[in-house]
């Protein structure tokens, strides 16, 4: 038993070892680093369309990580914003990071698609916007009703995807995605990216 | 802040990496001949070297003449009974979640070629059944079949009753009802959120408790063992076991990790489910059923001895190759990518060891299904292995990050490496808990070219798709939509592998079942790719 | 003991053992590579920034803050596009048309007041792509129902206060394009486009697809910003209200 007992030991040693790496440090150093001044924090609907993204899975086709140009050129030359830092993320609890860019990166996607309108009707149907998407459409965050009441969002569709009769409405879960989607706007400032001395030549 | 990550970055890599001199020269100082000699004495006289081969006419493998092979045989065959019941109720709980895992699978595939597929419903959401099923595969089919198979090696490897094997079919209760629960929660919307770790830490608590109720009758086990010599594989399955409750335990934490540091747990633990837990379950069958099969020993006790350690000093700091390029330190990823490549010596080692094992054997490949699933899968690892090293490099990963590559790469590994072995595994262990013979032969075949050919155009399609698309990514005169419609054809072959592997799954299932209830003709000779009347060892 | 119950048991070779054979040479070879190569590896890494993120390239910190069209120094357009943006106005380039050389030119032009010289290099093309075509569509078509067309559009080709109007405060209400009746709401983009740029894509949609209206210069939209100030969405009889029917 002593010797299973050591080989158990020893593994279990070695990865504390990789936890205090992998995992006790980088919290230490990340949690200290600065948060940008400008994050805000997300509002309660907001939160609420997060809450969204996650139980609908976006994560699995879409990144919330621009990648610095000097390293992966595509990322901002596609207008997907300056390279993240750790403290934008210091309201995403759990984070959102993504590892899949089945779909583009949405980290400043609100800066990129400010239009409510533009995200309720590709949430809708995203074929209506761009014919060849294979991103899901989501008919079950709206509602297909007689005739809109006041203060219904109305999602207005062409002829080949409205319904025969009737309106589309978003909602209140669809709103908050959208609203979700408007926030995802990190254009500000990151002090914490680095800085050269002099301007390269 | 600098000089402190600077000298714990120092620190790791001198670790790492003394530990591992200090083991090659205690090695080399013959500090472990002691071991090497106590291994010897588990081959009884005059059974050393016996290559059994089924074109070896009248020579029967063991006649049970002596008393050391008489015992050798009743050892066996009481560690089996005691693991019996345990045994059987994890691998038949894996063979229902393989099923289940295998057309979630099958509706995500066809859902990224045909959107409007089953879309009117929200728990069929894309992104609903794509965690769907990769936890019902890895929680449901990979760890039941890989602790299954724990249950039964360890008495076999400890000459020892599984003691209190009744805590481990409650142990598989448990454990299926957390899947349940957890596959509906995340059907119905409730997700933890981040990959791998999707189940709600409400439910997660039911796998620590299945997963404890095993640890106990293992433990026991361990500490009554006959055995004075541990073999490679109870090194690998220990670890193992040791090894996942920690991460599932801290991963699984709930509001403890927010942010990006939330990400390296995450990864951190996701990689770490792979290396440290499925891998070594793999690694350890693969040592078990080559050599058992063949009738020889594996070449190198030396070598096995640094790959466990390797791989335990390397593999457990992979993880951040997952964050290439993303908002975590540049040390911490720097890291991760060294340990990832040096991560190419425990594989060249088990490498050395497994297939330096089969030189001049492979013709057995033509008869065994244990041997050709098992064999197969042991070579993948050591495929995906050394891709999975230079993927890690940030020139090669700058390409593949995001893409349809890794998920090539992600099925390479667990499933030609780690599902092959499983299902080698099971076609071995059946037999001998069922008192049964697999009904037909054709259905392994059948279940073997099914899976094999569905694999192979799965990773290789959805590897040159992924690569193209990486490139495609990196420049932004290709519009993203272009890039979507250029992957389509990738993504329809991948379909078209799902479903080959499914129908194997199927297959393999209603054969797994026929097992169960001794369909078929009785047998007495085990069934073999090649039919054959001699009585070979299997 | 009972054969036949025993029987798989009974045909197994013996429990697997290890072999003796010493470790390749190769192999020890093989390590002390590896060690060398991770030495290196993290030697090449000193130096790199903590902070950050991976792989983060310094930039010059005096393009932090500046706003690209008013910069007047002449420095790399390269720095000046990089990771740190200037905060609301950052230019975001096209997927289309990948070259940044709009601010590059834009500063070369210095602190020039003349309308071309400013908008040389200015990429209406490009802003159109980025900040347009997602909703009016690269084809100028819109999405019917949804998102009014800008070919042929009079509301566009109109005296340039109107569009200048739409883009930089935005349009909320029904309004009717080119005989028929739309309902939305455009965002207004005058916090992320200056007067060079929203004159650019202007110029740019009322010159395509058919389109035959005059250019739009940045004085105007200077003009709009100071006759306005700051203020909310129009709608379409607002416009009409004030600019006179089109």
């Amino acid at each position: 038993m002593k010797r299973a007992l050591a080989i158990m030991v020893g593994a279990a040693l070695i990865l504390l070892l990789a936890t205090l790496t992998l995992v006790v440090m980088p919290y230490l150093q990340m949690s200290a680093e600065q948060v940008p001044p400008d994050l805000k924090p997300y509002t309660e609907k907001q939160q609420r369309g997060r809450q969204l993204y996650i139980a609908n899975g976006c994560v699995y086709c879409h990144s919330q990580q621009p990648r610095d140009p000097g390293f992966a050129p595509g990322d901002r030359d596609r207008g997907w914003g300056r390279p993240s830092v750790p403290g934008d993320y210091a309201n995403d609890q759990p984070h959102l990071l993504g590892t899949m860019r089945t779909g583009p990166d949405l980290f400043n996607v609100g800066a990129r698609l400010p239009s409510i309108d533009w995200q309720l009707l590709h949430l809708y149907n995203p074929r209506v916007v761009h014919k060849d998407s294979i991103m899901p459409s989501y008919p079950f965050l709206f509602r297909h009703v007689d005739e809109a009441a006041e203060g219904d969002k109305v999602v207005y569709l062409p002829d080949a995807y409205a319904p025969e009769s009737g309106q589309i409405v978003a909602t209140e879960d669809a709103l908050a995605l959208a609203e979700y989607m408007l926030a995802l706007d990190h254009t500000y400032p990151a002090p914490t990216l680095p800085k050269a001395d002099k301007p390269k030549e | 802040m600098t000089p402190t990550i600077a000298i714990l970055l120092i620190i790791t890599f001198v670790l790492s990496t003394v530990g591992l001199l200090l083991l090659i020269w205690s090695i080399a100082n013959n500090q472990f001949s002691h071991g090497q000699a106590a291994a010897r004495t588990i081959f009884s006289p005059g059974e050393e070297g016996h290559s059994e081969d089924p074109a070896l006419a009248d020579k029967p493998a063991f006649t049970g003449d002596t008393t050391a092979q008489a015992s050798a045989i009743k050892a066996r065959w009481t560690a089996d009974q005691s693991s019996r019941t345990a045994v059987l109720t994890w691998l038949s709980s894996a063979v229902f979640w393989l099923l289940l895992g295998s057309f979630f699978g099958l509706i995500t595939s066809l859902k990224m070629h045909l959107p409007e597929f089953l879309v009117s419903s929200e728990f069929l959401t894309f992104g609903r059944v794509r965690p769907v099923h990769l936890n019902a595969v890895t929680y449901g089919w990979a760890s039941m079949a890989g602790i299954g198979a724990a249950l039964f090696l360890i008495p076999r490897l400890f000459k020892t009753s599984l003691a209190g094997g009744k805590y481990a079919v409650l142990g598989a209760v448990v454990w299926n009802i957390g899947l349940i629960f957890g596959l509906i929660a995340i059907t119905l919307g409730y997700s933890d959120g981040e990959e791998w770790l999707e189940f709600p830490w409400q439910i997660d608590i039911l796998f620590v408790f299945g997963g404890a109720l095993c640890a106990i009758p293992l433990l026991l086990t361990a500490a009554n063992r006959q055995v004075e010599h541990l073999y490679v594989t109870s090194w690998y399955l220990m670890a193992a076991l040791v090894w996942f409750p920690i991460l599932f335990l801290i991963a699984n934490l709930p509001f403890t990790f927010p942010g990006a540091s939330g990400a390296t747990v995450n990864w951190w633990f996701a990689h770490n489910v792979l290396g440290l837990w499925v891998t070594p379950i793999g690694i350890g069958i693969a040592y078990y059923m080559i050599p058992k099969i063949l009738g020889r020993p594996i070449i190198s006790y030396q070598l096995s001895l640094i790959g466990f350690w390797s791989l335990a000093l390397f593999y457990s700091q992979v993880g951040i190759h997952h964050l290439i390029g993303g908002p975590i330190p540049t040390w911490l990823v720097t890291l991760s990518i060294v340990h990832s490549v040096m991560m190419s010596i425990p594989v060249i080692t088990v490498a050395i060891n497994h297939h330096g094992t089969m030189m001049g054997n492979f013709k057995r490949l033509k008869d065994s299904p244990t041997l050709r699933f098992v064999w197969i899968g042991a070579l993948m690892y050591t495929v995906s292995s050394l891709q999975g090293s230079m993927e890690a490099l940030r020139s090669v990963n700058v390409v593949t990050h995001f893409t349809h590559y890794t998920v090539a790469h992600a099925h390479l590994g667990m499933y030609a490496f780690l599902s092959f072995i499983l299902f080698g595994a099971v076609y071995f262990i059946m037999p001998r808990l069922t008192n049964w013979e697999w009904p037909w032969r054709r259905m392994i075949s059948l279940h073997f070219w099914l899976v094999s050919i569905g694999i192979l155009i799965y990773v290789v399609s959805l590897t040159i798709t992924g690569w193209k698309q990486g490139v495609a990514l990196l420049d932004a005169a290709m519009p993203f939509m272009d890039i979507v419609r250029m992957t389509i054809p990738g993504l329809q072959a991948r379909t078209l592998g799902g479903i080959l592997m499914t129908a194997g799954h199927l297959v393999f299932a209603a054969h797994f079942v026929a097992m169960l209830m001794h369909r078929g003709a009785s047998n007495e000779q085990p069934t073999l790719f090649r039919p054959t009347t001699k009585e070979t060892a299997q | 003991m009972n054969e036949h119950d025993q029987r798989a048991q009974f045909r197994e070779a013996p429990e697997p053992e290890e072999g003796t054979r010493a470790t390749p040479k190769f192999v020890l070879a093989w390590i002390a590579i590896l060690i060398v190569w991770g030495v290196g590896y993290y030697a090449w890494q000193i130096g790199k920034p903590m902070l950050g993120g991976d792989s983060r390239t310094p930039v010059a910190a005096e393009h932090q803050n500046s706003k690209p069209v008013e910069a007047a120094s002449s420095d790399n357009a390269e720095t000046s596009e990089s990771a740190d943006t200037s905060g609301a106005k950052e230019e975001e380039p096209s997927t289309s048309e990948p070259e940044n050389s709009n601010t590059a030119a834009s500063e070369d032009a210095g602190a020039s007041s003349t309308a071309s010289a400013e908008m040389a290099g200015v990429d209406g093309k490009a802003l159109f792509s980025a900040h347009c075509s997602s909703c009016h569509q690269a084809t100028g078509q819109g999405i019917p129902g949804a998102f009014p067309p800008l070919a042929g559009s009079k509301w566009l080709q109109a005296d340039p206060n109107i569009p200048i109007a739409i883009v930089h405060d935005g349009l909320q209400g029904e309004i009717e394009v080119a005989g028929n009746t739309f309902q939305g709401m455009m965002p207004p983009l005058g916090g992320q486009l200056s007067d060079a740029e929203i004159a650019a894509v202007l110029t740019y949609a009322r010159s395509e697809w058919g389109n035959t209206a005059s250019e739009v210069s940045p004085d105007t939209v200077a003009k709009h910003k100071e006759r306005f100030g700051d203020r909310g969405s129009w709608s379409a009889e607002e416009l009409t209200e004030v600019f006179g029917e089109h």
